[in-house]
């Protein structure tokens, strides 16, 4: 079995278990007697302990065994879920998060220091963490097993071998294919005691070597008990010999394999006459995976693939796609084929010397139909590179009840519009930004419960987060109503820091400054009392990285929004298609204010430093011929763009505006891109090159 | 261990790069100019969609034609673009002529004398010596500037 193969299904995994153990969680503390959810967590647990010791994580599998244990017992009714123990619990998950981490980063996770966690946990559980790991839990099991008899053991154990449609189907196709059908019942040793990782293993290593048709009990899905996997029957077809069977299926710890060889009558017999119907199997499902899962088919390209490259990258080389997304995707290419094969017969039509004229209109309505399924098929893969924000937004829950517990200060977290989507590239840059926010509202926007009703508040303090889409962008607003900003605070800051310009800002500037390194350091907020601390670096990352903006409002005592702009992706954007110097450069539209008029006697100053007014303000004006080229031709009147990046805008003139239009951005390698002037290429039907211009330059000094 | 070069020449002089990370040779046709280059490079083209930087040898080597008389001379015929791949990424080296596939012992290659072959020598992993004839062989990821020793001057002023 391939070792990188098993370990990037395990980190996928094992990944969306940590994530959904902590929401979880959260849920159990606010309705700890939910017999659902007490079950839900053990699952969870059970799984993590399994997956991750039979990938050889034993530190990982002892302390989810062992929240396991402490489940095992909330589920079974003798232990009640009070504070203490979800506290513990608590405790686990985040280890466990952190060493998923460092694992991903192709640590083995054994160096995290577990004994204060499991002290915490067996306090609970009974259990002495320096003993044997794994007693304990059988013995759980047994009794869990001896209280309920209706539970799943005796039904599942010698369940039959039944199959359903597709199932069937496959064996068909192996029939004709002149493969053998073989049982393999494989029983792990009596002394074992984590039965599935064995099974799984002997699951997988046949997989390598033969299609593997239906396995009881089953491996995929949610695991049960795990000593029903001491005994565990395979069906499957193979062109192999006995003999290699036997090899995969030699696990340490495996006591005994028996094959058997089956008559594929036996099972095609019932209901063969509807085998063939089940061309299309499982068309319900509503997210698929596009990627492996573990021991699939699918895996051994993808894994191939992968391999020399670090772990650490796993995360990123496969994606989820919700089915209905591929769905609409497949029906536009159905339709593309459909186009293609009508203008092969237009080709032919002419050359059997159709009319030319009537060959010309249906080839119009081709190409008009044409033109609407790319542009489908790029919205539709555009689509699946989209995600709901709310994988950011549930990690906030946790967030905020952590940080409001350690303050001391209560808070009600309001979140909405999660289901807003987002591109991918966009979440992974969006979170520390949102949680720094966060944590500033809390740290320094909200007060404490006596000062909050000093100040006739209520006692409880509020942040909410909301998403929503408007136009091209996506509004992120986080907003509390805690102590707010004093402008007049700022101007003295700014003030006193030399900044004499200050005197005549007006609010929305002077808020802004609290975006600039240097302005947000910590003594400056504290003094605010107020909050900025690192805003300078949430507004680089928000306006640089994802070429979006952020704003800040505040009102003395009210609170403060932050309210956050970014595009709906980063690969496609609408832009201002401009010439200067021979070269067609794209500005994105977000960086646009309007376009203008110039006439050269407005504008001032010595060349290089040029200015000129705009609305009431003196913006500096650069040129596309002085940044690129041979300077700014010498004439009466020229065609400006304003440009805009945060507070500050400028004009830049160009030799020709063009049009409006969407581009599609690649990287652009730093040998083209020397002065870091440009985010991107992108490249015309025509062939000619566009290079994205960034319009972060104009917060430069020099150039 | 053996393994195979391509070779090709320049200003007269011999080179050679792994053939393992030649991607594909084409003829110096349809160039794209861009704005604000490097000295060294003289443009992108577009292969299949991807925007490739096509960096002069000449000028990146500072071997000009001038130095070494008429056969520095590049015959426009000849002229090729060696694709490579560099830290995952593609360029074009513009040269004279691309010749053979040699193989040649990596032991071979020796780092003494590279100071005499008036090319920088650490654009050089070394000399390699085959059938009585000399091979430059080149460092490509600081040719290109994508190795992180290299200062930053020589890929622009950087900020």
């Amino acid at each position: 079995m391939d070792e990188s193969r098993l370990r990037h299904a395990f980190l996928e995994e094992a990944e969306e278990l940590s994530q959904k153990l902590g929401e979880s969680l959260m849920a159990l503390e606010s309705d700890r007697t939910s017999a659902h959810l007490v079950n839900e967590v053990f699952r969870l647990t059970h799984s993590l302990k399994s997956e991750s010791a039979l990938m050889g994580f034993a530190a990982l599998s002892e302390l989810a065994h062992r929240m396991e244990d402490v489940l095992g017992l909330a589920r079974n009714g003798s232990l009640s879920i009070e504070k203490p123990v979800i506290d513990s619990l608590f405790a686990g998950a985040d280890l466990i998060a952190e060493m998923m981490a460092a694992i991903a980063k192709g640590e083995s996770g054994a160096s995290f220091a577990t004994g204060e966690v499991l002290r915490g946990l067996s306090a609970f559980g009974g259990k002495d963490p320096g003993g044997t790991p794994t007693s304990g839990a059988v013995a759980q099991m047994q009794r869990g097993r001896a209280g309920t008899p209706a539970d799943a053991a005796d039904l599942v154990f010698d369940a039959p071998l039944t199959l359903g449609e597709f199932e069937k189907l496959q064996l068909a196709e192996a029939r004709d294919r002149g493969e053998a059908l073989l049982k393999i019942t494989v029983s792990v040793d009596e002394a074992e005691t984590m039965k599935f990782p064995r099974a799984y293993l002997v699951f997988s290593n046949l997989e390598a070597v033969s299609n593997v048709v239906k396995v009881v009990p089953a491996m995929e899905g949610e695991p049960v008990e795990d000593a029903l996997y001491g005994r565990t029957t395979l069906l499957l077809t193979s062109s192999n010999e006995d003999e290699v069977l036997r090899t995969a299926s030699g696990v340490d710890q495996i006591a005994h394999v028996m094959i058997e060889r089956c008559q594929f009558d036996a099972f095609l017999a019932s209901g063969a006459d509807r085998a063939g119907e089940t061309g299309i199997a499982g068309g319900g499902q509503s997210d698929i995976e596009a990627a492996s899962a573990p021991g699939t088919g699918e895996a051994a390209s993808a894994g191939q693939d992968e391999q020399g490259r670090r772990a650490g990258a796993v995360e990123k080389t496969t994606i989820r796609v919700d089915t209905r997304k591929l769905n609409d995707l497949w029906s536009l290419i159905a339709e593309l084929v459909l186009h293609k094969s009508q203008i092969a017969r237009l080709s032919e039509d002419i050359g059997h010397g159709k009319d030319v004229h009537s060959v010309r209109e249906e080839l119009v309505e081709s190409f008009d139909s044409l033109d609407k399924i790319s542009s489908g098929m790029q919205q539709a893969m555009m689509d699946t590179r989209m995600i709901p924000i709310s994988v950011i937004f549930s990690k906030f829950p946790r967030l905020v009840r952590d940080l409001s517990r350690k303050l001391g200060k209560p808070v009600e977290l309001v979140l909405a519009g999660e289901d807003t989507e987002i591109d991918r590239s966009v979440v992974e840059a969006l979170s520390d930004p949102l949680t720094h926010i966060i944590r500033n509202s809390l740290d320094h926007g909200i007060e404490f419960p006596e000062e909050r009703v000093r100040r006739g508040k209520s006692e409880k303090g509020r942040v909410s987060v909301t998403a929503r889409r408007q136009g091209g962008n996506i509004v992120i607003e986080l907003e509390d109503d805690g102590r707010g900003m004093d402008v007049e605070t700022i101007r003295r800051k700014a003030l006193d820091m030399g900044m004499n310009e200050a005197e005549t800002f007006t609010d929305g500037q002077l808020l802004d400054l609290v975006f600039l390194p240097g302005f947000s350091t910590k003594d400056v907020v504290t003094d605010l009392s107020g909050r900025g601390v690192g805003m300078d670096v949430v507004a680089t990352r928000v306006r640089s990285e994802l070429k979006g903006d952020v704003m800040l409002r505040t009102e003395n005592n009210r609170g403060t929004r932050v309210t956050l702009f970014l595009p709906l992706t980063l690969t496609i954007v609408n832009a201002l298609l401009i010439r200067g110097e021979s070269h067609l450069y794209a500005l994105p539209l977000t960086d646009v204010d309007s376009t203008a008029k110039l006439v050269s006697a407005e504008i001032r100053g010595e060349e290089g430093r040029e200015s000129a007014l705009w609305m009431d303000e003196e913006i500096p004006v650069f040129s596309l011929g002085a940044l690129f080229g041979n300077g700014r031709p010498k004439t009466d009147e020229y065609f400006a763009a304003v440009l805009r990046h945060g507070d500050r805008k400028a004009y830049l003139v160009v030799d020709e505006l063009i049009e409006e239009r969407e581009v599609v951005i690649k990287p652009v390698d730093d040998l083209l891109n020397s002065q870091k002037m440009f985010s991107g290429v992108s490249v015309l039907e025509n062939g000619k090159l566009v290079f994205i211009l960034d319009t972060s330059f104009l917060r430069r000094e020099h150039f | 261990m053996r393994k195979r070069y391509v070779t090709f020449s320049l200003a007269g002089g011999r080179y050679c790069i792994p053939v393992d990370q030649v991607l594909q040779i084409l003829r110096l046709e349809d160039l794209i100019e861009i704005p604000k280059p490097p000295p060294f490079v003289e443009g992108v083209i577009n292969l299949r969609g991807d925007i490739i930087p096509v960096v002069s040898l000449r000028a990146r080597l500072e071997v000009s034609s001038g130095e070494r008389g008429a056969r520095g001379v590049p015959e426009q015929r000849k002229r090729r673009v060696v694709i490579i791949r560099v830290d995952g990424k593609p360029y074009g080296l513009d040269v004279d002529e691309v010749r053979e596939i040699i193989e040649i012992n990596e032991e071979g290659i020796t780092t003494d004398a590279t100071t005499m072959f008036g090319v920088r020598a650490d654009f050089l992993l070394g000399i390699a010596r085959r059938d009585e004839a000399v091979y430059l062989v080149l460092d490509l990821p600081r040719v290109l500037g994508t190795s992180r020793e290299l200062p930053g001057s020589l890929v622009g002023q950087s900020q």
